[in-house]
């Protein structure tokens, strides 16, 4: 019969064309996460738990956090008796998540999660991860843990103990256009001042002569830190109380505010995809970004000005410390976890900081490991520049466990307000101190 | 229908909508007189957490876009959605094809609907398509780092994505209004307007009591849209009572004030349902 026989021909012809078009966009996953996932599948050296495991992993979709988590869960796909689950979540999604399966009494949605000095320190703090000492001892040198970065460790330390399995250091470093500083007879900025003149010096070349991540529902906090602590600032005295609203507050929020007219108007919504998106369109001079973004930006395959971009540490404040923040990621164990602790740490630990895997990922973030941050062959363009920062005494947020998101949250609103000028800074700062005094005595921080 | 039966065949749903429903709201209500946090026990405080909440200026803020927000997009789907029906019914060959049409931001997730919404009115990353339009033909707006540009992209948003429900329900309305009343007023001498005005419309009151308390309902739990384009900006400007609630709950880790919250916001629905609810039992106990 006929129309059998055309239909049929179409069915095939459909899908065909349909298993081309999945084979494709399955084909399409980053060359970083092929790598990683790849050299992880031979590093993946885990005793396979007695009984079936699941093992639920939480970790947010970013450049430089992907190729961990797909070194994890590609990489020990083949484990006995493990199976490895990741749907990847934004980073808000990855707090509120992560808070409430290690909070609950029963068993945790998430075996192993993602976590970072801030996150870490609170988990640690309401001993919601496991503590590893005893393992990173045990594994030392199956694993190789001694080459990991000592800072690294701190990073992800808490009262003493180690409470996470760090992959990757980072810092934010000064990304700009070479070419438009050139044209414009101006050197990367090394001061506050000098930034401040390079944007004027900068206005109508570009689009906008700067960009920062200020996002006011989360990363204007870092902008205020940076320069808060460049300037000789502190956050909180020893009681946990909030020593901010000073002189150094004042300036470091005044500061910002200045700035505001070289950056775009919608500068208070930006995340760090927003602001390496416009990098990467070329409507943005400089920022002062993670250098995990620097890859990215300048990629020939994603960035209209690859090639076109230099590294430089962050600008200085006042005591000669660089307006940057330090960071280090990893994952942790869920105390609540039902799967060993011990399989959950050899997942991590034989694949992530394997010396392959962190090499593979060298290209998004910058290797927890020693010899990789010294091996000429993984060197990266912006490397000298992190390094650099690092060395000068950039700072990570101040290690006390109710940073993010309960400082973030409270003090956000009121650095927001200042930098538009709908508040003044010395009352924006008064207000927020005492605003988050009250929300630390009643979360029992301050006593 | 006995009264026997009426409660062995409604009583499952009853059940059901109680477990689901009430459960919840009374379990709300009793943490709200509590504060804890995530892992942490319940300390009672009685009506502590209301009286800080009514007495914050965030609150203020929150509740006063929450209102412009419910009103402005109830007004706007509720006359733009009934023009709509009036062109659909009007188009009688081409009514498949606009409803087809109409029906795409309803089956878009709302999720989705409002971050492609808001990419569209974003100047500085290349892909603001309606921006461009715009400022090309001198409309410049800062729809993200002004209050006003910030609640009217929210407001566009919300009646993009609902709007061809209220256009279905008028819809519906017209196609089964009778004809005789229209054509008795047509044959008096009356005009086109003065037909909607005096006979169409109030022929069709209850469905825009129902179009408005439905948008009511939906409006004043506004949090997803708000969540992926302004998330609260600027300024805070646009925290609807939702979004507050979920900053305080899971920012802050405020789990009793964010039921607080919760509470207040039902409260709110409820006082502003309450003119619709008194118009229902009066058209129950008329019928009767």
């Amino acid at each position: 019969m006929t129309v059998p026989t055309r239909l049929t021909r179409r069915l095939k012809l459909a899908a065909a064309g349909g298993a081309i078009s999945v084979a494709a966009v399955a084909g399409c996953s980053a060359p970083t996460t092929t790598t990683t996932a790849a050299a992880a599948a031979k590093a993946c050296d885990v005793t396979p738990p007695a009984q079936p495991a699941t093992v639920n992993v939480l970790a947010f979709s970013a450049p430089a956090i992907d190729p961990f988590s797909d070194a994890m869960v590609k990489g020990c796909k083949g484990t006995k008796n493990v199976t490895l689950n990741h749907t990847p979540v934004d980073f808000t999604g990855q707090i509120q998540k992560a808070e409430l399966a290690l909070s609950t009494s029963g068993k945790s949605a998430y075996d192993i999660v993602e976590v970072y000095n801030s996150t870490l320190l609170k988990y640690a703090s309401k001993g919601w991860v496991q503590p590893l000492d005893d393992y990173i001892a045990k594994y030392k040198e199956k694993y190789r843990l001694g080459d990991v970065d000592p800072a690294a460790w701190k990073g992800v330390s808490y009262n003493g103990k180690v409470y996470g399995i760090p992959n990757q250091v980072n810092t934010q470093i000064l990304i700009y256009r070479k070419d438009l500083f050139q044209a414009a007879g101006i050197k990367p900025p090394t001061t506050y001042d000098e930034m401040l003149s390079a944007a004027k010096a900068l206005k109508g070349k570009v689009d906008y002569p700067l960009s920062l991540v200020w996002g006011s529902d989360d990363a204007i906090l870092d902008g205020f830190h940076e320069w808060l602590v460049a300037g000789g600032g502190t956050w909180f005295d020893k009681d946990n109380k909030p020593t901010f609203d000073s002189a150094q507050g004042r300036k470091a929020l005044q500061q910002m505010k200045d700035l505001m007219p070289y950056m775009p108007k919608d500068t208070l919504s930006f995340g760090n995809g927003d602001v390496m998106a416009l990098m990467q369109q070329g409507k943005v001079a400089m920022t002062v970004i993670w250098a995990t973004r620097a890859a990215p930006i300048n990629d020939p395959s994603a960035s209209k000005v690859a090639g076109k971009v230099a590294f430089a540490p962050a600008p200085k404040g006042m005591t000669g410390t660089p307006a940057s923040e330090n960071s280090v990621d990893g994952f942790a164990i869920a105390k609540n976890s039902a799967v060993p602790a011990e399989t959950l740490f050899q997942i991590i630990a034989s694949t992530t900081l394997n010396k392959d895997v962190q090499v593979g990922a060298s290209k998004v973030a910058l290797p927890a490991l020693a010899s990789v941050q010294k091996d000429s062959k993984a060197q990266q363009p912006h490397w000298p520049a992190a390094l650099e920062n690092i060395a000068n005494g950039a700072q990570p947020l101040p290690a006390v466990p109710f940073m993010d998101p309960l400082t973030k949250s409270v003090v956000n609103p009121y650095l927001t307000k200042a930098v538009t000028g709908a508040m003044p800074v010395d009352t924006a700062l008064a207000q927020a101190s005492s605003a988050l005094e009250k929300a630390l005595r009643e979360q029992g921080y301050i006593k | 229908m006995k009264r026997r039966e009426f409660l062995l065949l409604a009583g499952p749903a009853v059940v059901v909508m109680t477990l689901l429903m009430i459960a919840p709201l009374v379990t709300t209500a009793v943490l709200s007189l509590n504060r804890f946090s995530y892992g942490s026990d319940l300390s009672w405080v009685g009506l502590s957490n209301y009286t800080q909440l009514l007495s914050s200026p965030e609150l203020h803020s929150s509740l006063f876009f929450t209102l412009a927000f419910v009103f402005g997009t109830t007004a706007l789907k509720v006359v733009l959605g009934f023009g709509l029906a009036l062109l659909l019914n009007f188009a009688v060959r081409t009514r498949s094809f606009f409803l087809g049409t109409l029906l795409v931001p309803l089956v878009v997730p709302p999720v989705v609907g409002a971050l492609i919404f808001g990419w569209m009115f974003r100047a500085d990353i290349g892909i603001g398509l309606y921006q461009y339009v715009l400022t090309s033909i001198g409309v410049d707006v800062d729809w993200f780092s002004s209050t006003s540009g910030a609640i009217l992209l929210l407001v566009m948003q919300n009646v993009w994505q609902d709007i061809s429900f209220a256009a279905l329900i008028f819809l519906a309305g017209l196609q089964t209004l009778p004809a005789e009343p229209l054509e008795a007023a047509r044959v008096d001498g009356a005009s086109w307007w003065q037909r909607q005005r005096y006979v169409v419309v109030p022929a069709l009151s209850g469905l825009f009591a129902f179009v408005a308390m439905m948008s009511v309902m939906d409006s004043f739990r506004v949090f997803d849209s708000i969540a992926v384009t302004t998330r609260g900006g600027p300024n805070g400007s646009t925290e609807s009572l939702m979004f507050l609630a979920y900053k305080i709950s899971f920012q802050q880790s405020q789990l009793g004030q964010g039921s607080a919250m919760s509470m207040l916001t039902v409260l709110g629905i409820v006082v502003l349902l309450i003119p619709f609810l008194i118009r229902t039992r009066r058209q129950f106990t008329e019928a009767a």
